[in-house]
């Protein structure tokens, strides 16, 4: 086994696991019907009415409700070689959750005339990987290790509540959490011809003026509205984790700077300001009869609901991210000074978090995705912060 | 060291007593099964009273309370395109915004379960002299045709359900009943509820806190109001005199009970408190004004409002006759277009705003000026180019009580109408003359609502053709903003004719010498769509999406 002394350890491990987790939301007592007081009705004289209380359900209990299911298998590999320099862990994963407590609203038919108790229906599907890698060593007082960190995760929806004759591309069942719905841009509207023979758009109740996106009819209706949209872009939530930490020391110094990044996510962009009414940047490259390839459909004034704005896959934007996340330099006083100074401890630091971000992403922080195609909410979304410390701890 | 073990026994004994109840035991006063809740009188009939909230219960209903079935038709506009106003307007019925359609459609079967429920249970309710169960048996048949009627006259024959469904059951795919298999359950029912109700408000105990629940007579109307429907010319194509004669027949029961009237102020039919007008009505106590459809749907803000969002249209304003009797469209009527305002029928002053009327203490201005050299349109205080001023230079007063201004604490009833006898008189007549022509009895019908009206009778000798003409156009003057237009329309099969005509509004140029110059313009951007499949709303599309193939679709929306 002598040829064999560079690796420390390697061990294989492997786990399945099916586990009962409750609800969310659901409360201890779910299985029960309640009742108790509703919204009044009025009777009587107007001047003088009569507002007579009413008695309701006011919960719709599932007596057969159940924990929901969650299998889970892994595979993992820890290894350690060139005495413990370099360790890796790695491990392979999936994750069955079935048995979602679900509300059936969207296949219950509304002749039932009631709120549908929810039931132990829906299933997710989660696979993925996890890699870390890291090396450390040592050369004489300098100390240094590199640490690296790789996830993937893919989820699928595979049951959900949806109503059979949901349009195909309207459904959501099979698509990861997060996905966008939004319309499939065709091209731009070159001039009132190409509009008049385009389908309408009743996006919003704007009329087309050239420029404006061509969206697709899916269902060829002659109508382009809120059931032409299709799953776009990647989710909300990134698929790829990645992290990158270096550490170094020498003698009284101390350095760490962490990487982080992500990928396969996509976030919505804002044309406009919601309190400006300005239009930012990048809507320079606009379109105009002159720049009929622009980055940017025409614009139209400020502040009205735009059907440009409505999420398609022409402005969902790639909103992955390297960010360098947190720096920290340190310097400790050595020994021999403190005892001069009669003190136990004086280290100064410096450090900082969010420093720089490198992104293809337009717009406040691609880390914050906007999900929703309302200009409103996404420009209030607050940006994550750059913060910069400079410490001084001193131990008597 | 005594003491500490005396206390020591005390809570273990104290413990073990504590422990013998049921630690697990609910809160009492949750109750969990509906049987016990029918074990108590007062708690059932309060789950009967439930079924009342599923009611429509005002005129400005839609997109909050910014909307009305009166901006879907030749009445009015709705300026900012609410969305649920909008999406009707544009014939896009199966976008799930379409509230009238979708909204609807839930309410309704919400308040049918509810009915079937407590028609279930009231039985295992005891008896008390409180717990009438004849009249909670009226109420609830009463409320369950009342809301099939709804959906009959939106839908055409829908699902008919008369027992509530197990959970288990609601993903069932159920086709619709036939148009007749509805009508004959609304009727079977309305039946049943005049039979087992007291007659009229006066006849409940204790009105002072009980009218306006269901009574027999509002039955009656809503049985009158359901035969006229399907007498029309949507469900009548053969125009059988037949159906007329029996809707004929309900209204003349209403009139021949003799208790009803007609209010003697026409101007106080909504926003007086009680009246032997009323058959029924959604007792609505003094209304506020901010936050309300006054302030947020009806009233500029240069009445002290916050956005004005329906404009009455001219279509609407020239149905009102001459103070002579005479359609305006009469050359001898005597009306001058320079002059519009002038002698017309006194429910116009009653209904509509307009240029240069005095209002809360001023005049309302709604002109504008020809552009100056700069080409520059001054505008008066209650018009100009933003979203939420009059696009017609009209301004609804109906359901604008002059008390309601802001600042103002005074709160002014405005009750929503189901029924009243002007209704009653209408209907009688317009289906008496279809039956039989336009005899004794349609000319006194006709001519009383006319007369409280401070209008003259009908000239003698009118054809049947022209009586129906006259008759439809009482109705849209009398009953205006009173979410009447709309299904009389429907019935009468003149969306084509009423709605997708070009609206108009007036331009009241203010000359310098002061004088108001008037012309009709038509106004394009609120055209309204009507095609010949939308006499029937579609079945919604959530609805439709649910279905393997039993629950069809109305033609035309497929």
């Amino acid at each position: 086994m002598k040829q064999y002394e560079w690796i420390n350890m390697l061990k294989v491990r492997g786990s399945v696991g099916r586990v009962g987790l409750p609800s969310p939301g659901t409360g201890r007592f779910y299985y029960q019907n309640k009742f108790g007081a509703g919204s009044n009705v009025v009777f009587g004289n107007p001047n003088s009415n009569f507002s007579a209380p009413t008695y309701i359900q006011t919960q719709y209990g599932n007596p057969y409700v159940t924990f929901e299911e969650s299998l889970k298998k892994n595979i993992g590999l820890d290894v350690l070689l060139f005495h413990d320099k370099l360790s890796i862990t790695a491990d392979i994963f999936n994750d069955t959750r079935s048995n979602i407590l679900t509300t059936r609203s969207a296949s219950s038919f509304a002749t039932y005339g009631a709120t549908v108790p929810s039931t132990n229906y829906g299933m997710n599907y989660n696979q993925g990987y996890e890699l870390s890698v890291m090396y450390r060593d040592q050369v004489k007082d300098f100390t240094y290790s590199v640490t690296g960190n790789l996830s993937f995760a893919r989820n699928e929806r595979r049951i959900l509540d949806e109503a059979p004759g949901l349009a195909s591309n309207l459904k959501a069942t099979g698509t990861r959490l997060g996905t966008y719905f939004g319309y499939h841009v065709l091209g731009f509207y070159a001039d009132q011809n190409d509009i008049d023979k385009s389908p309408v758009n009743k996006v919003t109740s704007f009329t087309s003026i050239p420029g404006d996106f061509k969206y697709q009819d899916i269902n060829g209706d002659g109508i382009i509205n809120n059931q032409d949209v299709m799953p776009i872009g990647h989710p909300n939530i990134p698929e790829y984790n990645a992290s990158l930490n270096l550490q170094a020391g020498y003698k009284g110094f101390q350095l760490s700077v962490l990487f982080n990044g992500v990928t396969n996510v996509s976030s919505n962009v804002i044309f406009q300001s919601a309190t400006l009414g300005q239009y930012y940047g990048p809507m320079l490259d606009r379109w105009t009869p002159d720049n009929p390839n622009p980055s940017r459909p025409a614009s139209r004034p400020g502040l009205v609901a735009n059907p440009n704005e409505s999420l398609n896959d022409f402005m969902l934007q790639d909103a992955s991210y390297i960010k360098l996340r947190n720096v920290q330099l340190s310097y400790s006083l050595p020994r021999q000074v403190l005892n001069r100074l009669r003190l136990n401890g004086l280290t100064i630091l410096v450090s900082g978090q969010n420093l720089i971000t490198w992104t293809k992403f337009y717009g406040l922080d691609p880390e914050n995705t906007m999900t929703g195609n309302a200009y409103a909410p996404a420009t209030t979304t607050i940006p994550t912060t750059k913060v910069l410390n400079f410490g001084l701890n001193l131990s008597l | 060291m005594n003491k500490f073990i005396y206390l020591l026994s005390l809570v273990i004994t104290i413990t073990a007593v504590s422990c013998q109840k049921d630690f697990l035991q609910r809160d009492v006063g949750i109750q969990t099964d509906l049987d016990q809740v029918f074990k108590d009188p007062l708690q059932a009939s309060r789950f009967g009273d439930f079924t009342y909230t599923f009611s429509i219960n005002d005129y400005g209903r839609l997109s909050g309370y910014k909307g009305m079935t009166s901006q879907f038709t030749d009445e009015s506009i709705a300026n900012n395109a609410q969305t649920e106003v909008a999406t009707m307007n544009s014939g896009q019925w199966l976008d799930g915004g379409a509230s009238d359609v979708t909204g609807i459609y839930t309410q309704m079967y919400r308040g049918i379960r509810n009915a079937n429920l407590m028609l279930k249970m009231m039985e295992k309710t005891p008896r008390t002299p409180e717990y009438n169960v004849n009249y909670i048996k009226g109420e609830q048949l009463y409320l369950r045709a009342y809301f099939y009627f709804e959906l009959l006259r939106r839908f055409g024959g829908v699902v008919i359900l008369t027992e509530a469904q197990d959970f288990t059951a609601a993903s069932e795919d159920l086709p619709r009943n036939t148009y007749d298999e509805t009508l004959t359950q609304i009727l079977t029912d309305v039946d049943q509820a005049i039979s087992l109700l007291p007659l009229t408000n006066a006849d409940w105990p204790n009105p002072a806190a009980q009218a306006n629940r269901a009574t027999g007579a509002a039955g009656m109307a809503l049985k009158a109001r359901v035969l006229m429907f399907d007498a029309s010319p949507l469900n009548n194509t053969a125009g059988d005199a037949a159906k007329w004669q029996k809707a004929a027949a309900a209204s003349k029961a209403i009139i021949d009970l003799g208790k009803y009237s007609l209010e003697a102020n026409y101007a106080n039919v909504l926003t007086i408190a009680n009246s032997n007008e009323y058959i029924r009505i959604w007792p609505r106590g003094g209304r506020g004004f901010i936050g309300t459809y006054l302030s947020d749907f009806l009233i500029p803000t240069s009445m002290g409002g916050a956005q004005s969002n329906l404009s009455p249209v001219q279509n609407h304003v020239d149905l009102y006759e001459m103070k002579n009797g005479k359609p305006i469209t009469d050359p001898t009527s005597g009306y001058d277009p320079q002059n519009p305002y002038l002698n017309r029928d006194p429910r116009f002053y009653v209904n509509i705003l307009y240029n240069n009327v005095t209002w809360q203490g001023r005049a309302i201005e709604t002109w504008q000026t020809e552009p100056n050299a700069q080409g520059v349109i001054t505008y008066g205080r209650d018009h100009g180019t933003a979203v939420s001023v009059t696009k017609t230079s009209y301004y609804l007063k109906r359901l604008w009580p002059e008390a309601s201004r802001s600042g103002s604490t005074a709160n002014a009833l405005l009750n929503y109408v189901f029924y009243r006898y002007a209704e009653v008189l209408l209907n009688y007549a317009e289906a008496t003359n279809e039956a039989t022509g336009p005899n004794e009895e349609v000319y006194k019908s006709v001519n009383a609502v006319r007369k409280r009206a401070g209008m003259p009778d009908l000239p003698e000798g009118l054809s049947k053709d022209d009586m129906r003409a006259r008759i439809w156009n009482e109705r849209a003057v009398e009953f205006a903003f009173e979410d009447m237009r709309w299904w009389d329309i429907l019935r009468w099969k003149k969306g084509a004719a009423y709605v997708a005509k070009p609206m108009t509004g007036m331009r009241v140029i203010k000359n310098t010498n002061g004088t108001f110059s008037y012309t009709v313009v038509e106004l394009p951007a609120f055209q309204k769509v009507f095609n010949e499949h939308m006499y029937l709303y579609p079945i919604p599309r959530a609805e439709m999406n649910k279905t393997s193939g039993a629950l069809k679709q109305n033609p035309g929306w497929e």
